[in-house]
C-alpha cells in the first residue's frame, strides 16, 4: 500500500530538489528569519506599534507643542529671570485637539513595515530563488530592526533600555546572515564560465571571505545578545524575576525570591560565560547548549505568560536558532574542508 | 553621548517626516534653518552690524553652520578653525507691524558665544560672552536659548537686520556653529487670531508658578502613603539650602500669623534633589540649578479635619494653605485620577488648572491619584523641577492643597520620585495601600519591578486584609494589564487572579496614553461580576488611538476607548461607584456606574 500523503508526488525527489536549492544551514535560517518576522509583524499591525512609531509620533507631539522652547521659557520663569508673558507665544493650539492624522500617517508606515515583514518571512521560505529582491527586502529589515532599537533606547523608560540594541544583535545578524546566505549562493549558480545559467547546487564550496564574514557575524551577534541578556540577568532584571517565578509554576514549582536571584545570577554568568566562549572556541558542544538555552529562554515568554504572546516568542527565534544555523553552517563547512573538523576537535578557533 | 548619537541618526531618519507635518511659521519672525549670509573670512568689515551695509559680496548658507563633528550642525564648511575665532552673519527679515510683536524674544543654538545686533543696535549676548570682548567660555551647542527679549521698539516695519557675531573660545577648538531664530508672543489682539482659547487661559495659570529662588518654599505638595485620616506629609523645595525648615498648622486659620499657629513641626528630612550624570556632566550654564527638598511629616491629625498650614524655610514663609484629612467615617467621597504627565508642558498646565478648579468646585474630592510617569526621564533632576513647578498649580485658589496618591511609572526610575514624595530612599518600595474608611481602599502596585515575589506576597496579604472592611476596593498601577495600546505585562498572570479572587472593584491604569473603559472582566472573559479595568493616562502627553479590535475594549459590548487629554473622576458612595472621564473643555467622555457586589 502506498502510504503517501500524495501518491503521485515523489517525496524524496521533492524534498531533494528542494535541499540542492540551498544548504541545509540556509534552510534553517530561513526558517528562523520567517519566525522573527512574523513575530515583529504583530505588534505592527495592532495599535501597539513599533519602538520607532512611538518615537516618531513622540516626536510630532514635541514639535506639535514646541515642547523645548516652552519647557526653556517656563525654566526662565521657574527661575524667575522671566514673566509669563515668555509663555504666550508658545500656547498656539488647543492642545486637547490630538492630531489624529499625523499619528495615523505614521501607524499606517507601521503597518506597512508589518505587512512588508509577513512578505519578507513568506519570501525568504517560498521563493528561495527571487534573490535580489529578497536580499534588498532583508537589508532593509536589518536595518529597521537597529532603528528600532535605537528608538527603544531614546524612548527609555524601561530597565536597560540602553541595551536595547545589544539585546537584539542576532534579530539584526539574522536577515544580514540571510542576505549574505543568499547573495552567494546566487552568485555562484550564476557564475558558469560560458554565461549559460548552471543548476543551483547548495553543496559549491564558498570562498573563504564570505565564509568568514557569515561565521564572525552569526558568532558575534550571538555573544553580544547573550551578553547583554546575562548582564540584565545578573542585575536581577525584574521580567526574568517573573519569567522564572510564572515558568516554574507550570511545573508545580513554587520557586522563592531567594532562590530566583540566585538563579538568576547562576544563569547570567553563565550566559556572558557562552558569549566569550563561543568568540574564542569552535565548539559543537557550546553551540548545542546556545541552541537549546536560546530556546528555552523564548518559550519561557508563553510559559510564563500563556499562549497569546506567542509572538514574543517568534522575535527571539533568533536567540537559539542563530546557534543551530551556526552549527549546520560548520558541519556544512567541514563537508567541504575536513581540515576544520581537526580544527574543532583541539578546540581551536577558525 | 550614546543617547546623543542615536537621536542623530534617528533624527536624520525622520527628518524627512517631520519636516513635511511640522509648522514652524507660527509665532516665528526669523525661523530656525534660515539662509544667512556670513562672512568667514577672519577680516572684519568696517560697519558690517548697520541695516544698510551691503553683505551682498557674503557667501550664502543654510544654518545651523559651523565646522566639527556636532551633530546639530547641518553646514559644516566654516573654515575658522586654526584661522580666526570670530565669524560674522547677517539675516534680513521683514516684519509687518512692529506693535503687534511686544513680546519677541531672539534664540539661538551657538558655540562658543554670540554678540548679536538688531538694525545695529546691539540687542544681546550670550551668557558666555557676558564682560568679554572675545575668547568667550566654553559652550556647547544642541539646543536653543534665550539670549535677549526685543523690545518692539527696536523692531522696523518691513526690512529688519539681524548681525551676529560668533566667537569661538580660541583657534584650535575642535568645534563652532549658529543657529538662530526671533521667536514671538503675540498680544493679546493677534493671539485672538492665531490662537485657541486655551493661550491666554496659559498666561494667566502660569502667572500662579512661584519662582524657584532662594529661600522661598515653592513646589509644594502633599502626599498620602498611608493613614490619610492621621498621617501626611508635607513636602516642598528651595533654591538655598539654608536655615530651618519647618511647618505651622492649625486646624483654624490664622492667615500666616506664625505665632498663632498651634503646632509647629521641623522638616524630618532635607536633602538636596540628585542631579542625574548627563546633568552633572553639563557646561555650568546648562546645568539645571541645584535645589533642596524638605518633608514636613504630620502624624496624629484629627479625620475628616481642614488643617491650615504655612511652610517656613530659612525664616521665608509661604502664604498660608489649607487641606482635609481623610474620613474615617462610612461617608461619600471623590477622587481625581490620571496618568502620563511626562511630556505636553502646556497641555499639562491645563490639566493642571482642570484639577484645580474641579477640587474648587468640588469640595468632596479629597485626593488626586496619580498613576506615574510624571516625567519623562525619571532621573533629569531638570524635568521633575518642571513638574513640581506646574504640580503647584493643582493647588486651588482658595489656597487648598490637593493631596497626591503617588505610583511609580515605568519613566520614573531613579532616586528622584523618592525624593519627591518622601519614599524610603533605602527600599524604594512603592507599593502600598491606603484606607479611606470603611468607603473605600486604595491599593498601589508597582510594575516596574517584579510581580512575583515580595510584590505579589504583599497583594494576597493586603487584598483579604482590605476586602471585608471596605465597601470599595481599588488598585492602581502604571502598565496596564488589560492594555488598549500596548502588549501584555508579566504582571497580569501575578495580579489578576489575585484581583479575581479578592473581588477588587476597579483597577486604574496608565501607560497607554488614551482613554479606556473595558468591561467587567473575569476568567478572561466578559462577566457582569469582573473588574472593570480604566485608564489609560492624559495628565499632559499626547494621546494614542486605542485598539478597539480587542474584545474587552468593544463599544457594543458596554467599554469605551478615546483620545484626548482627560481626567477621571471617582465618585465613592453607599450606592454605586462612578467613573468619569473629563476633558480638557470640561465634557464627559465617558460616565459608568457600577453597583457594591
Amino acid at each position: 500500500m502506498d502510504t503517501r500523503v500524495f501518491p503521485f508526488v515523489d517525496h524524496m525527489k521533492l524534498l531533494r530538489s528542494i535541499l540542492e536549492q540551498r544548504p541545509f544551514w540556509l534552510w534553517l535560517l530561513a526558517v528562523v528569519l520567517c519566525l522573527q518576522c512574523l513575530g515583529m509583524a504583530r505588534p505592527l499591525l495592532s495599535k501597539d506599534g513599533s519602538h520607532v512609531y512611538r518615537y516618531a509620533t513622540k516626536q510630532v507631539d514635541l514639535e506639535q507643542s514646541h515642547e523645548a522652547d516652552a519647557a526653556n521659557a517656563l525654566n526662565a520663569l521657574i527661575s524667575g529671570t522671566a514673566d509669563a508673558s515668555i509663555m504666550t507665544g508658545f500656547v498656539d493650539k488647543d492642545p486637547s485637539q490630538v492630531d489624529q492624522r499625523r499619528q495615523e500617517r505614521f501607524w499606517k508606515i507601521d503597518r506597512g513595515i508589518g505587512i512588508f515583514l509577513c512578505l519578507l518571512a513568506c519570501l525568504v521560505i517560498a521563493w528561495p530563488g527571487r534573490s535580489r529582491v529578497t536580499i534588498v527586502g532583508l537589508v532593509f529589515a536589518a536595518v529597521f530592526i537597529v532603528v528600532d532599537a535605537c528608538c527603544a533606547t531614546l524612548i527609555a523608560g524601561k530597565a536597560f533600555s540602553d541595551l536595547s540594541l545589544p539585546s537584539m544583535a542576532t534579530r539584526v545578524a539574522a536577515p544580514l546572515g540571510m542576505a549574505l546566505g543568499i547573495g552567494f549562493t546566487r552568485r555562484q549558480s550564476q557564475g558558469s564560465a560560458d554565461g549559460q545559467r548552471e543548476p543551483r547546487n547548495a553543496w559549491q564550496p564558498w570562498p573563504k571571505g564570505p565564509t568568514r564574514s557569515l561565521d564572525l557575524l552569526l558568532r558575534w551577534s550571538l555573544a553580544i545578545t547573550f551578553c547583554a541578556h546575562g548582564y540584565k540577568a545578573v542585575q536581577g532584571h525584574a521580567p526574568f524575576r517573573d519569567l522564572i517565578s510564572l515558568s516554574s509554576r507550570r511545573i508545580g514549582l513554587s520557586l522563592d525570591e531567594t532562590t530566583i536571584s540566585g538563579l538568576l545570577t547562576v544563569i547570567g554568568w553563565q550566559d556572558i560565560l557562552l558569549a566569550i566562549t563561543i568568540v574564542l572556541l569552535r565548539t559543537r558542544w557550546l553551540l548545542w547548549w546556545l541552541g537549546a538555552w536560546g530556546i528555552i529562554t523564548a518559550f519561557s515568554r508563553m510559559t510564563a505568560m500563556g499562549l497569546g504572546v506567542y509572538d514574543l516568542t517568534m522575535l527571539r527565534a533568533a536567540n537559539g536558532g542563530l546557534a543551530l544555523v551556526l552549527l549546520s553552517f560548520w558541519q556544512w563547512q567541514s563537508l567541504q574542508n575536513p581540515e576544520l573538523n581537526k580544527l574543532e576537535t583541539k578546540g581551536i578557533t577558525q | 553621548m550614546t543617547v546623543n548619537a542615536l537621536s542623530l541618526v534617528v533624527s536624520i531618519l525622520f527628518v524627512g517626516c517631520l519636516s513635511s507635518f511640522a509648522d514652524a511659521s507660527r509665532n516665528v519672525l526669523l525661523q530656525a534653518r534660515s539662509v544667512w549670509h556670513v562672512d568667514d573670512d577672519g577680516k572684519v568689515d568696517q560697519g558690517w552690524q548697520a541695516p544698510d551695509f551691503d553683505h551682498s559680496a557674503w557667501p550664502t548658507k543654510t544654518a545651523p553652520i559651523g565646522y566639527g563633528k556636532d551633530g546639530w550642525l547641518s553646514d559644516r564648511s566654516l573654515t575658522a578653525k586654526n584661522s580666526h575665532t570670530v565669524v560674522y552673519f547677517r539675516k534680513v527679515f521683514t516684519v509687518d507691524d512692529p506693535a503687534k510683536y511686544p513680546h519677541a524674544h531672539l534664540t539661538a543654538n551657538y558655540d562658543d558665544g554670540i554678540i548679536a545686533y538688531l538694525n545695529g543696535e546691539e540687542i544681546g549676548r550670550s551668557s558666555s560672552m557676558t564682560g568679554r570682548k572675545a575668547n568667550p567660555n566654553s559652550h556647547e551647542g544642541g539646543r536653543y536659548e534665550t539670549i535677549a527679549k526685543i523690545q518692539s521698539a527696536k523692531l522696523r516695519k518691513g526690512k529688519n537686520v539681524l548681525a551676529i557675531e560668533l566667537h569661538n573660545r580660541n583657534m584650535g577648538s575642535s568645534d563652532m556653529g549658529l543657529d538662530a531664530s526671533i521667536v514671538v508672543a503675540p498680544t493679546a489682539q493677534a493671539s485672538q487670531k492665531t490662537s485657541q482659547p486655551g493661550a491666554s487661559q496659559h498666561n494667566k495659570i502660569i502667572t500662579r508658578i512661584t519662582p524657584l529662588k532662594g529661600s522661598t518654599p515653592a513646589q509644594w505638595r502633599l502626599s498620602w502613603k498611608e493613614d490619610p485620616a492621621h498621617k501626611a506629609t508635607l513636602s516642598w523645595s528651595t533654591a538655598k539650602p539654608d536655615g530651618e525648615h519647618l511647618i505651622y498648622f492649625d486646624t483654624v486659620s490664622h492667615k500666616g500669623r506664625l505665632d498663632a499657629y498651634a503646632n509647629r513641626l521641623v522638616c524630618q528630612l532635607s536633602g538636596r534633589y540628585r542631579l542625574s550624570d548627563n546633568e552633572l556632566k553639563a557646561p555650568a550654564d546648562r546645568r539645571p540649578p541645584e535645589a533642596y527638598y524638605h518633608h514636613a511629616r504630620m502624624t496624629e491629625l484629627r479625620p475628616n479635619t481642614t488643617y491650615y498650614v504655612v511652610m517656613v524655610s530659612n525664616a521665608v514663609a509661604s502664604r498660608e494653605f489649607h487641606f482635609k484629612t481623610a474620613p474615617i467615617e462610612d461617608v461619600a467621597m471623590s477622587f481625581i485620577h490620571g496618568g502620563d504627565s511626562r511630556s505636553g508642558i502646556t497641555a499639562r498646565t491645563l490639566v493642571n488648572d482642570m484639577i484645580s478648579q474641579h477640587v474648587s468646585k468640588f469640595p468632596e474630592i479629597i485626593a488626586f491619584i496619580h498613576g506615574g510617569d510624571y516625567i519623562g526621564s525619571g532621573r533629569s533632576w531638570g524635568q521633575w523641577r518642571m513638574w513640581l513647578s506646574q504640580n503647584e498649580l493643582i493647588t486651588t485658589p482658595e489656597g487648598r492643597l490637593v493631596p497626591i496618591v503617588p505610583a511609580k511609572g515605568n519613566h520614573d526610575g531613579g532616586i528622584l520620585i523618592a525624593q519627591v514624595f518622601d519614599f524610603d530612599q533605602q527600599k524604594q518600595r512603592y507599593y502600598y495601600d491606603v484606607s479611606f474608611g470603611p468607603q473605600f481602599a486604595l491599593v498601589t502596585l508597582d510594575t516596574n519591578i517584579a510581580g512575583t515575589g515580595a510584590q505579589e506576597s504583599y497583594l494576597k496579604e493586603a487584598l483579604p486584609r482590605l476586602r471585608p472592611d471596605h465597601r470599595w476596593l481599588i488598585t492602581q498601577y502604571h502598565r496596564p494589564l488589560w492594555p488598549a495600546v500596548k502588549g501584555v505585562p508579566s504582571h497580569k498572570r501575578v495580579f489578576v487572579p489575585v484581583f479575581e479572587r479578592h473581588n477588587v472593584d476597579m483597577a486604574l491604569e496608565s501607560d497607554g496614553h488614551c482613554m479606556k473603559r473595558t468591561v467587567r472582566i473575569r476568567n478572561d472573559k466578559a462577566d457582569p461580576t469582573g473588574i472593570v479595568y480604566l485608564g489609560e493616562g492624559g495628565l499632559g502627553v499626547g494621546q494614542r488611538q486605542a485598539d478597539t479590535s480587542r474584545w474587552y475594549l468593544k463599544a457594543d459590548a458596554g467599554a469605551m476607548v478615546g483620545s484626548a487629554h482627560h481626567i477621571v473622576r471617582l465618585d465613592l458612595s453607599e450606592s454605586k461607584l462612578r467613573s468619569r472621564f473629563i476633558q480638557l473643555d470640561g465634557s464627559i467622555a465617558d460616565d459608568y456606574s457600577q453597583s457594591p457586589r
